[in-house]
C-alpha cells in the first residue's frame, strides 16, 4: 500500500469514526454520575440508600473536610438529603480500643475503620473481623501500596491514603528566621535548647513505626539522636494539632515530626500563616504511613461502609481528602488538586522508607518504647 | 366446712401479718435502692477487678488469667513516678484547697467582711469551669513563652524570661487547688451558717479569744465538713485527669490519670493494664474512706437543734479590709484572669502568644454555636445539646438515689447502712475514665450501648456519691429526734420524709442537684471513652477542639461552657434562693 492509499485509508476510518467518537463525547459530558460509576457502585449505592448512613472511624478527617466529603459522596451516589454521614474523629488509638472492643463484644456501631495500624488491621483479620470488599478501585492504588512497602490485605484491608512526618517551624519566632531543615541534623542542633518538641512514641503507632523504619533502613543512629534532641530540652507532647498550636505561638518553635496538612489547615484559618510556618523534610529519607481501612463485619450499614470506602479510593474522594488534609494518595498517575500542591512533597524527588513487614515491627515497639521512656521520661 | 377453713386462715394470718410488716414503704424503698446502688456501682466494680487479672496477648484480641498487670506496675518506672506525683498533686491540692476553702467560707459565713453576700457567687466559679479548662486558661495566663501574664511582665515590667510558670507539677496543684476550692467551701460554710451560737458564746464568756474560739470550738464543730471536703477534694484531685493532661505530662509530670488515659484509650491501648492501675488508685481511696468511716461517722456533731437560732457574725475591725483584700484576690487569681485570658485568646483566629487587636473576631463562637451553618463544629454544638440533657436528668435521678441512700444511711445505722455508706463512697476514688470502662465492659452488649444512656449511667454511678455526701453533711447537722417525733406520732416513713426530713433537707437537695449538674455539664473523662457520633458532650467538644483544631477554638467553647453555667446559677441562686448552693 501506497502512502497516498494509507493516507486515504486513514481519513475513512476517521470520518467513519467521527459521529461514533461525537457521540461518546456527548454522553460522557452528558451524565457524568452514570459513566463515573461501575455497575458494583451502582448496586451498593441502591443498598446503602436503604441503610441511610455510614459510620467512619478514623483519626485524620477534619470537620470541614468531613463535611465536603459527606456531601460529595451523597451527591455522587444521589444517597438523598437525609442520609447521614457520620464522621466519628478520635485519637489513633481510641479507634482501635473502640473498634476492637465493638469487635470483642460482637456490638456494632461502626461502619468503616481508618486508621494507620498495620498490626491491628492484621489481627482483628486473622479474626474475621472485616467483610470481604470487592473494589472497583483498589487496583489503581495497588501497585504504588506495593511498591512504597504499606501493609494491606485485599480483599479485607486497603490503604486509600499516607501521610509523613515532616519538620515544621515558625520563622517568626526568636532566633528562627534563618532555620531551615533538610536533615536530621538540622533539628538537634544544641543551639535549639528550648525550642523543640519530642512526639511521645509510646502513645502513637505511627511515631514508633517511623523510629522502627528509620532504624531498619539504616537512615537515622536513633539513640543519638533521642541524646540529642533531649539535650534541647523539648516538650514532650503527641498530638499533631497541639503541637502545630506551640509552633505558631512561639511555645516551642520547631516540631520535628508533623504534618504538612496541619500547616495547611491552619493557613485556611489564618492565611499569614502561610508566610511564617515552613515545612522541611528529611535527606535521610521519609517515612511513610499508610493508613489502612477496611469494613467490620457486623456493620450496621454494610453497604454504605463498602460504597464509602469505594469512594475513598476513586478519584473523586481522594480529591477531597488531599485537598482537605494534604496527605498522599496510591493512586497511579495521580495529580493532587492545585490548593493542596504547595503542602505535599514531590514523592519522585525524595527518598521514600518503607518497612517490609509492618505487623513485625509491633513486636519491636516494647523495646523501641522502652528506650524512649528511659530518655523523656 | 368452716371448721376446715379456719386453720387454713389462721396459718395464713401471721404469715401474712408478717409480711406486711415486711413490706413497709421504708422497706421496699430501701431494697430498690440498695439493689440498684449495688448493680450500678458493683457490676463496674467487678468488670474492673475481672479484668486486671486478665493479661493481653500481643494482638489485643485474646487474654490470659495472670498478675502480669500486678507486677506491671510494680516494674514499670513511669508508673512508679505517676504514683508519687499522683499522691504529691493530691495531697498539695488538698491543702491548697481546704486552706482556701475554709478561710473563705469562714470570712463568707462568720463575719463582717464587705460585701461577703455578693462576693459568695464569685467565689463558687472556679468550680463551674471544668478544671481541664481552667488548666487551659492558666497556660494561656502563665506558660512561660506565651502566657499573657509573662508577656506583660517582660513588654511592662523589663522581666526577663518569665514571671511565672504552671507548666509544671506545681501549676497542676496551683489549678487543681483553686478550682477545687468550692467543693471545700460548699462543704463548710453551710455548718458554719448553720451553727448553734450558744456553742462559741460560751467560750467567749469564759475568756476565750476570737483565734482560739474558732481554733477550739467553731472548727471543731465543723471538723465533719472540713474532712468531707478534704477527702473529696483528695480523691477527685488523684482521679483529675484534664489538668495533668494540660500541664503536667507534657512536661514530664505524668500521673496515674494520665498513664490509665493512654492505657485506656491510647495507641498501646491496654485496659486490662488499665484496671489494675485503677486498682492501686483504689487502695488509696479506700484508705480515706476508712478514715472517713473512722473518726468523721462517729463525731456527728448536732449543731443544729430544734432551737430557732441566727449565728453570730464576728466583727473584724479593720481586718475586714484585709478579709475583703484576701476574698478578691481569689477571685481575681482564680476566676477573673482565667475567664480574661479565655474571653481574648476565644477572639482570635489563632492565637499566637500575643494579643493582635485587629485580628479579633467572634468567628471561633459562630462555628462553635450556630449549629445550622455549614462550617459549624458538630462535636461542639451537639456537645452543647447533649450536656443538657445528661446534666438534667443526671442530676434528678441522682439526687432522688441520693435522699433515699442518705435516709437510710443515717437512720438506719445497721450493717446494710455501712455497706451502703461505703458504696456510695466508693466510686469516687475511681477515676472516671476507668469507671467508663466497666461501665464500658459490663453493658457493651446491651441496648444502651452507643447512647446517651450509657453516658447517663456512668455518670450517675461515678457522681450520685457526690449528691448523697452533700444531703449527708446536712443530715449529720439535724437532729433525729425530729424524724422520730414525726414517726412516734403515727406518721408513715414516706410521710416523715415528706413533710419532715426533705423540707429540712432542702438546701442539702438543691445544692447537690446543682452540684451534680455542673458536675455533669463539665465531665470529662467519663464521656471521652462512652461517647460515639452524635453523643458528644461539652467537655468532649472542649477536648475535641483542644486536640483535633486550636486554642482560640478551644478557649471559644470554654467560655460558652462558663457562661452557661454561670446562668444556671445565677437562674437556680434566684429560684432556690442563696441557701440552695450553700448548704
Amino acid at each position: 500500500m501506497g502512502s497516498r492509499q494509507a493516507a486515504r485509508a486513514a481519513c475513512r476510518i476517521a470520518l467513519l469514526a467521527a459521529p461514533f467518537t461525537a457521540i461518546a463525547i456527548f454522553a460522557t459530558a452528558a451524565s457524568v454520575n452514570a459513566a463515573d460509576l461501575t455497575p458494583h457502585e451502582k448496586t451498593l449505592a441502591a443498598a446503602a440508600k436503604k441503610e441511610g448512613a455510614v459510620t467512619i472511624i478514623n483519626p485524620i478527617f477534619s470537620d470541614r473536610t468531613a463535611q465536603r466529603m459527606a456531601a460529595a459522596f451523597v451527591k455522587r451516589y444521589d444517597l438523598g438529603p437525609d442520609f447521614k454521614f457520620n464522621n466519628l474523629r478520635k485519637g489513633t488509638g481510641a479507634t482501635v480500643a473502640q473498634v476492637r472492643q465493638e469487635i470483642k463484644a460482637g456490638k456494632f456501631t461502626v461502619d468503616v475503620h481508618l486508621v494507620s495500624a498495620p498490626g491491628f488491621f492484621a489481627a482483628a483479620s486473622e479474626h474475621g473481623a472485616f467483610m470481604k470488599l470487592d473494589s472497583d478501585y483498589w487496583k489503581d492504588s495497588e501497585e504504588l501500596a506495593k511498591q512504597a512497602s504499606q501493609y494491606f490485605n485485599y480483599p479485607y484491608v486497603v490503604v486509600p491514603l499516607a501521610y509523613t512526618f515532616q519538620p515544621v517551624w515558625n520563622t517568626s519566632c526568636d532566633g528562627m528566621k534563618d532555620f531551615g531543615a533538610t536533615s536530621y541534623s538540622d533539628v538537634l542542633k544544641p543551639a535549639l535548647k528550648g525550642k523543640t518538641i519530642v512526639s511521645d512514641i509510646t502513645k502513637s503507632f505511627t511515631y514508633t513505626n517511623t523510629v522502627i523504619s528509620l532504624k531498619k533502613n539504616d537512615a537515622v543512629d536513633v539513640d543519638e539522636m533521642w541524646k540529642k534532641i533531649k539535650a534541647t530540652d523539648p516538650i514532650v507532647e503527641f498530638r499533631t494539632e497541639p503541637k502545630m498550636q506551640m509552633v505558631i505561638s512561639c511555645q516551642r518553635p520547631l516540631d520535628m515530626w508533623n504534618l504538612a496538612g496541619r500547616v495547611y489547615q491552619n493557613v485556611v484559618k489564618k492565611p499569614d500563616l502561610a508566610k511564617i510556618l515552613k515545612i522541611g523534610y528529611y535527606k535521610e529519607g521519609q517515612v511513610m504511613l499508610g493508613n489502612q481501612a477496611a469494613v467490620l463485619k457486623g456493620a450496621p450499614h454494610p453497604n454504605a461502609g463498602q460504597l464509602l470506602l469505594e469512594f475513598l479510593l476513586s478519584k473523586e474522594g481522594t480529591d477531597i481528602f488531599v485537598e482537605g488534609e494534604a496527605v498522599y494518595s496510591f493512586r497511579k498517575g495521580y495529580k493532587p488538586p492545585e490548593a493542596a500542591k504547595p503542602y505535599l512533597l514531590d514523592l519522585s524527588e525524595h527518598k521514600l522508607l518503607g518497612m517490609k513487614d509492618w505487623v513485625a515491627a509491633q513486636g519491636e515497639f516494647k523495646e523501641v518504647r522502652g528506650k524512649w521512656q528511659a530518655m523523656f521520661q | 366446712m368452716s371448721t376446715l377453713s379456719l386453720p387454713r386462715t389462721s396459718s395464713w394470718t401471721p404469715w401474712s401479718n408478717r409480711l406486711r410488716n415486711m413490706l413497709t414503704q421504708e422497706s421496699i424503698a430501701t431494697i430498690i435502692v440498695s439493689v440498684i446502688v449495688a448493680a450500678a456501682v458493683l457490676l463496674p466494680l467487678f468488670a474492673l477487678v475481672v479484668s486486671s487479672f486478665q493479661v493481653m496477648d500481643a494482638s489485643g484480641f485474646s487474654t490470659t488469667w495472670g498478675f502480669e498487670n500486678y507486677t506491671a506496675l510494680f516494674n514499670d518506672r513511669v508508673i512508679h513516678k505517676a504514683f508519687i506525683n499522683t499522691l504529691l498533686i493530691s495531697s498539695g491540692s488538698t491543702i491548697l484547697a481546704t486552706f482556701l476553702g475554709v478561710s473563705l467560707a469562714w470570712i463568707n459565713a462568720r463575719t463582717n467582711c464587705p460585701w461577703r453576700d455578693r462576693l459568695e457567687p464569685y467565689n463558687l466559679i472556679p468550680f463551674f469551669l471544668s478544671p481541664f479548662v481552667g488548666a487551659i486558661a492558666w497556660h494561656n495566663l502563665a506558660s512561660p513563652r506565651i502566657g499573657l501574664l509573662n508577656s506583660w511582665a517582660r513588654d511592662y515590667l523589663g522581666v526577663p524570661g518569665y514571671l511565672i510558670n504552671v507548666d509544671n507539677i506545681y501549676g497542676v496543684i496551683w489549678v487543681t487547688g483553686i478550682f477545687f476550692t468550692p467543693l471545700v467551701y460548699l462543704f463548710v460554710v453551710g455548718s458554719l451558717r448553720r451553727m448553734d451560737p450558744s456553742l462559741e458564746d460560751s467560750a467567749r464568756t469564759t475568756g476565750a479569744g476570737l483565734l482560739r474560739t474558732t481554733m477550739t470550738v467553731t472548727l471543731p464543730l465543723v471538723a465533719p465538713a472540713i474532712l468531707s471536703g478534704a477527702i473529696i477534694v483528695f480523691v477527685t484531685s488523684a482521679g483529675e485527669f484534664g489538668v495533668p493532661f494540660k500541664l503536667g505530662a507534657p512536661y514530664g509530670w505524668q500521673t496515674l490519670t494520665t498513664q490509665i488515659f493512654s492505657k485506656a484509650v491510647g495507641d498501646d491501648a491496654n485496659y486490662y493494664l488499665g484496671s489494675a492501675m485503677s486498682m492501686s488508685l483504689g487502695i488509696i481511696t479506700a484508705f480515706f474512706i476508712w478514715v472517713q468511716q473512722r473518726y468523721i461517722a462517729p463525731r456527728s456533731f448536732t449543731t443544729v437543734t430544734g432551737k430557732g437560732f441566727r449565728p453570730n457574725v464576728i466583727e473584724l475591725g479593720r481586718w475586714k479590709w484585709f478579709a475583703f483584700g484576701y476574698n478578691i484576690s481569689f477571685i481575681v487569681f482564680a476566676v477573673v484572669l482565667p475567664i480574661l485570658s479565655l474571653i481574648i485568646v476565644s477572639l482570635h483566629p489563632v492565637w499566637q502568644g500575643r494579643i493582635i487587636p485587629s485580628a479579633m473576631s467572634l468567628n471561633n463562637y459562630v462555628k462553635t454555636l450556630f449549629f445550622w451553618r455549614p462550617d459549624s463544629i458538630q462535636a461542639a454544638t451537639n456537645g452543647i445539646y447533649n450536656s443538657f440533657i445528661l446534666a438534667f436528668l443526671g442530676a434528678t435521678i441522682a439526687m432522688i438515689l441520693s435522699l433515699v441512700v442518705s435516709h437510710m444511711i443515717h437512720r438506719t445505722k445497721g450493717f446494710g447502712a455501712r455497706v451502703l455508706d461505703f458504696l456510695c463512697v466508693v466510686p469516687i476514688g475511681f477515676p472516671g475514665i476507668v469507671l467508663a470502662m466497666g461501665v464500658l465492659v459490663t453493658y457493651i452488649k446491651t441496648p444502651i450501648y452507643a447512647t446517651l444512656w450509657i453516658i447517663l449511667l456512668g455518670y450517675i454511678t461515678r457522681f450520685f456519691p457526690y449528691g448523697q455526701r452533700n444531703i449527708s453533711s446536712v443530715m449529720l447537722a439535724i437532729s433525729e429526734e425530729l424524724d422520730q417525733s414525726s414517726r412516734m406520732a403515727g406518721a408513715s416513713w414516706f410521710t416523715t420524709l415528706r413533710r419532715i426530713t426533705i423540707p429540712l433537707l432542702k438546701p442539702g437537695i438543691f445544692a447537690g442537684w446543682v452540684l451534680l449538674f455542673i458536675i455533669f455539664l463539665r465531665e470529662l473523662s467519663i464521656s471521652i471513652i462512652l461517647y460515639t457520633s452524635g453523643t458528644e458532650t461539652l467537655s468532649v467538644g472542649v477536648y475535641y477542639l483542644s486536640n483535633y483544631e486550636n486554642e482560640a477554638l478551644t478557649a471559644a467553647l470554654s467560655m460558652t461552657q462558663t457562661v452557661i453555667l454561670l446562668v444556671c446559677i445565677l437562674i437556680f441562686r434566684r429560684v432556690a434562693g442563696r441557701e440552695a448552693l450553700t448548704a
